[in-house]
């Protein structure tokens, strides 16, 4: 037995969150939960870190990787994804994804809920990840 | 508890005692009733007992832990980040088993409690983590340190495009109203082809960005100011490149010799962005401590206008080397530079460094003993 399928059997059980991640049009939801509560996370982790281990070069890099790559780049290759499974909804995704922003907002401005010295919601990284998002899922719904 | 707490932290304390008799009360009655609890809400009884009362125990455990945080918040940071992480894998796992149909939604309704209090405990570490910095960003000025007053001040700050620059001679002109010598020391670094602006090309961008992020020193030339100088204040300043500091005052601290500069005094912190400042904030007061210094005020100072405009701008600014380029985007485009308003808000902060009051003998005394 190889490491390969031992991972394969240890993951068996999750094998459904690829398929959920290609957004099928008669149920989109878990994946959009998904991509909702990993965003939040991001979001909050990116928050919390930041006046946090100030020396560390590790928690340096995933702060700027949680301002905006990590999210926007997930959600592109979901995009990515889903436009290769179901070619028809590639359009239908991208306000999926406009909707992904929306959370993402909505996660960065809770913060000020819990201090008053953040900065909130950071639109404009956030419209660099939305060139990203956006620009990978256009291509997707022109090209499949 | 406290009335003077802030509103936020009292919320999140009652969440926690909330979860806390959730998840310690509500599993010791599941583990004692969920035969007939689960007969009437028709759930399906448990296929396995054994991974049913471990789940019970590990949800109790958690509700404990909960309790734990109630009592003192303040100290229990780390717990605060476990029970996040505890809930939102359990959030994760019944989300996923739910989903695939193998859940009752009484089971669910669990995991989307769970999912809730990932949120909430996450905001409240957020809350929690680094006081000082709260309080130093409601604008107070502390009382200084034991230092003897020699009313002689330190701007020690690197600026690239001009921006820290200006905000420092707003600073100084607040020190000298309020009866300040001050001196300069302007950061310079070795690679003086490298960091410059406008930038000399745009690989010298993305090489100053990459080494911004990976967090790798630049060095920079030997300070003027002699390690036995008789300043009682040193304030800094320090842009925020890619969320952080700027590698070159960042060197000056990776060097222990900058204790010397530091140790002993008043540090004020002065941090200069476009909209990101918190981190950048944090390194610059973390480093100033680290090597002896008593901060005593911090400013973070963020351009004018709006995002995502301001953000484009600065990139713009930052490609062209000047404002307002390219011109037929200028009516569009903010100012890269900080506002009048904020300059003001800078030299009335330098005002108010110049009058801080010295700490009392008490609180020195206290000090020393911590």
């Amino acid at each position: 037995m190889n490491v390969a399928s031992i991972l394969r059997d240890a993951l068996a059980p999750f094998e459904g969150i690829g398929a959920w991640l290609t957004l099928p049009p008669d149920n989109p939801m878990p994946g959009l939960i998904l991509l909702s509560g990993f965003i939040v996370v991001c979001e909050l982790v990116r928050f919390l870190l930041a006046t946090e281990l100030t020396r560390s070069r590790l928690v340096h890099v995933t702060v700027c990787l949680l301002t905006f790559a990590v999210q926007a780049l997930v959600i592109a290759a979901v995009l990515a994804f889903a436009a290769r499974a179901y070619p028809e909804r590639a359009w239908v995704n991208l306000a999926y994804a406009a909707a992904l922003y929306a959370v993402w907002w909505l996660a960065g401005m809770a913060t000020r809920l819990a201090r008053a010295d953040t900065e909130g919601a950071d639109v404009g990284f956030m419209s660099v990840g939305a060139v990203l998002t956006f620009g990978v899922g256009i291509i997707a719904a022109l090209v499949v | 508890m406290n009335p003077t707490r802030p509103r936020a932290y009292r919320v999140f304390r009652f969440l926690c005692l909330v979860t806390a008799l959730a998840n310690a009360g509500g599993n010791v009655a599941l583990l004692l009733f969920h035969e007939p609890l689960y007969r009437f809400l028709g759930v399906p009884p448990p296929s396995d007992r054994f991974a049913f009362a471990a789940v019970s125990g590990f949800s109790f455990s958690v509700g404990v832990l909960a309790f734990m945080i109630w009592r003192d918040p303040e100290r229990s940071l780390n717990l605060l980040v476990y029970g996040a992480i505890a809930k939102g894998l359990y959030a994760s796992f019944t989300f996923y088993f739910g989903f695939r149909g193998a859940l009752h939604p009484f089971q669910i309704g669990f995991g989307v409690w769970d999912a809730a209090y990932t949120v909430v405990f996450l905001l409240f570490a957020l809350h929690l983590a680094s006081p000082d910095l709260a309080r130093l960003n409601t604008g107070e000025v502390l009382p200084g340190g034991s230092v003897p007053r020699t009313r002689r001040a330190l701007l020690l700050y690197h600026s690239l495009s001009g921006n820290g620059a200006r905000a420092m001679q707003r600073v100084k002109s607040g020190l000298v109203a309020g009866g300040y010598a001050v001196d300069e020391d302007r950061v310079e670094p070795v690679e003086t082809a490298l960091f410059r602006f406008p930038f000399p090309s745009l690989w010298a961008f993305i090489r100053i960005a990459l080494r911004a992020i990976l967090r790798i020193p630049a060095p920079v030339k030997p300070l003027r100011t002699p390690p036995d100088h008789d300043h009682d204040l040193v304030v800094l300043e320090c842009p925020t490149w890619f969320v952080g500091m700027s590698a070159p005052l960042e060197s000056v601290f990776q060097d222990a010799a900058s204790e010397r500069i530091i140790d002993g005094r008043d540090i004020a912190v002065v941090n200069v962005c476009r909209g990101l400042w918190r981190r950048t904030q944090a390194m610059t007061v973390r480093w100033a401590e680290l090597r002896g210094g008593r901060v005593v005020g911090v400013r973070a100072c963020t351009n004018p206008g709006r995002d995502p405009m301001r953000t484009w701008s600065l990139f713009f600014f930052l490609a062209f080397g000047e404002p307002g380029r390219p011109r037929w985007l200028s009516p569009l485009l903010t100012d890269p530079h900080l506002s009048e308003e904020s300059l003001d808000a800078l030299e009335a902060f330098g005002h108010a460094l110049a009058r801080r009051p010295a700490i009392s003998t008490s609180a020195a005394r206290e000090r020393r003993a911590s």
